[in-house]
């Protein structure tokens, strides 16, 4: 028969479910490896119910604040036929390309004034997200802070595919925007200005 | 190992690492522990934690490795002794597999261990003792006696 290596092949032919859209929604929830005991799960459960009420605050506040808000528009579709693909002047239309799992184009934004993001994807059947946060909010190797988020798209893109959006003014400095879905290849440092 | 050099310390490192490897661990899980949805969950968890330490990991892959398995093994203690859940419906698992993860079953927990991640996934003899607390001369037993059983049950199947 053949040897044990050989055998074991066979597992080879087992299709494993595609988890990282769970890794990366994972990564900003609290970890554990034990069972937490009945003390810690109140504890756990109060925080989390604090947090809960916390983020359900600044989204009604988000919601009803003046229009300045730097959040997403709720009008995705705001083409704008002049948007630029790469730019050395600060612009507000501007073009973002997603090829392998990469982010490219203009890279430099105009402060004080809403930006209209043209974004398209060129990976065939790859799901992305965008969401925008200020630079010292990530690390280098790529993890960044959720809470820092100052814009996220509205929903998923998938590739082929193209979205656009009118993001509220933003105030000058560095940012990092980047694809949810793959945050620590498909990001692009963004300065405003 | 080779694929270890490559991502080491590189930005996107951990999505290269799954990219690269998340299959093979999720199957060398699943052969380990019997469980896709256990599989699928100590990855997922090893993957988020790595991410989580951002370039503070020497060498991501090593270290997502041993995470993975060290969760797999915490979750498995938990859960009922020689369960097999291959027929969840969520998860389609050949018959050929179905068999192989039923003949490990039938090994010890350290012979198995060992089996699959050195003889399946490749991983080094040093990396296996880490996984499970002991020397790699321990490790090289398990390893022999193991495969002695395995080649014995899969003949048994096949005879």
């Amino acid at each position: 028969m053949a040897n044990v290596k050989d055998r074991l092949g066979v597992l080879d032919k087992a299709t494993p479910p595609d988890v990282w859209r769970s890794v990366v929604s994972r990564t900003s929830e609290p970890l554990h490896l034990a069972e937490p005991t009945s003390a810690k799960r109140r504890v756990l459960a109060a925080t989390l119910a604090l947090g809960v009420f916390a983020g359900a605050s600044v989204l009604v506040w988000q919601a009803f604040r003046p229009a300045s808000s730097p959040l997403m528009s709720a009008t995705p579709a705001v083409h704008s036929s002049t948007a630029v693909d790469a730019c050395d002047s600060p612009s507000d239309a501007v073009k973002v390309d997603a090829k392998d799992l990469q982010l490219h184009g203009c890279a430099i934004w105009q402060a004080g004034t809403p930006i209209s993001l043209r974004y398209v994807t060129q990976d065939q059947g790859i799901e992305s997200k965008l969401a925008l946060v200020p630079a010292d909010a990530c690390t280098a190797g790529g993890a960044c802070d959720d809470s820092k988020v100052v814009w996220e798209a509205g929903d998923f893109v998938a590739g082929v595919g193209d979205a656009s959006y009118r993001i509220g003014p933003l105030d000058p400095g560095r940012y990092v925007l980047f694809d949810r879905v793959h945050p620590t290849s498909a990001r692009l440092e963004i300065d405003v200005r | 190992m080779e694929q270890d050099s490559l991502v080491t310390g590189a930005p996107g490192s951990i999505e290269s690492v799954y990219r690269e490897q998340y299959a093979r661990l999720w199957r060398a899980l699943l052969a380990f522990g019997g469980d896709p949805e256990a599989a699928s969950d100590a990855a997922t968890e090893a993957f988020a934690q790595a991410l989580g330490h951002g370039d503070a990991l020497r060498s991501p892959a090593d270290w997502i490795w041993v995470t993975a398995f060290r969760i797999v093994r915490g979750e498995l203690k938990i859960k009922p002794v020689g369960r097999v859940r291959l027929t969840d419906g969520t998860y389609e698992i050949p018959e050929p597999v179905d068999h192989l993860v039923a003949a490990l079953r039938r090994l010890s927990e350290r012979q198995r261990l060992a089996i699959v991640l050195h003889d399946y996934a490749d991983r080094p003899v040093k990396e296996v003792a880490s996984v499970l607390g002991t020397t790699t001369a321990t490790v090289y037993v398990h390893l022999s006696q193991g495969r002695k059983r395995l080649r014995s049950l899969l003949g048994e199947r096949d005879g």
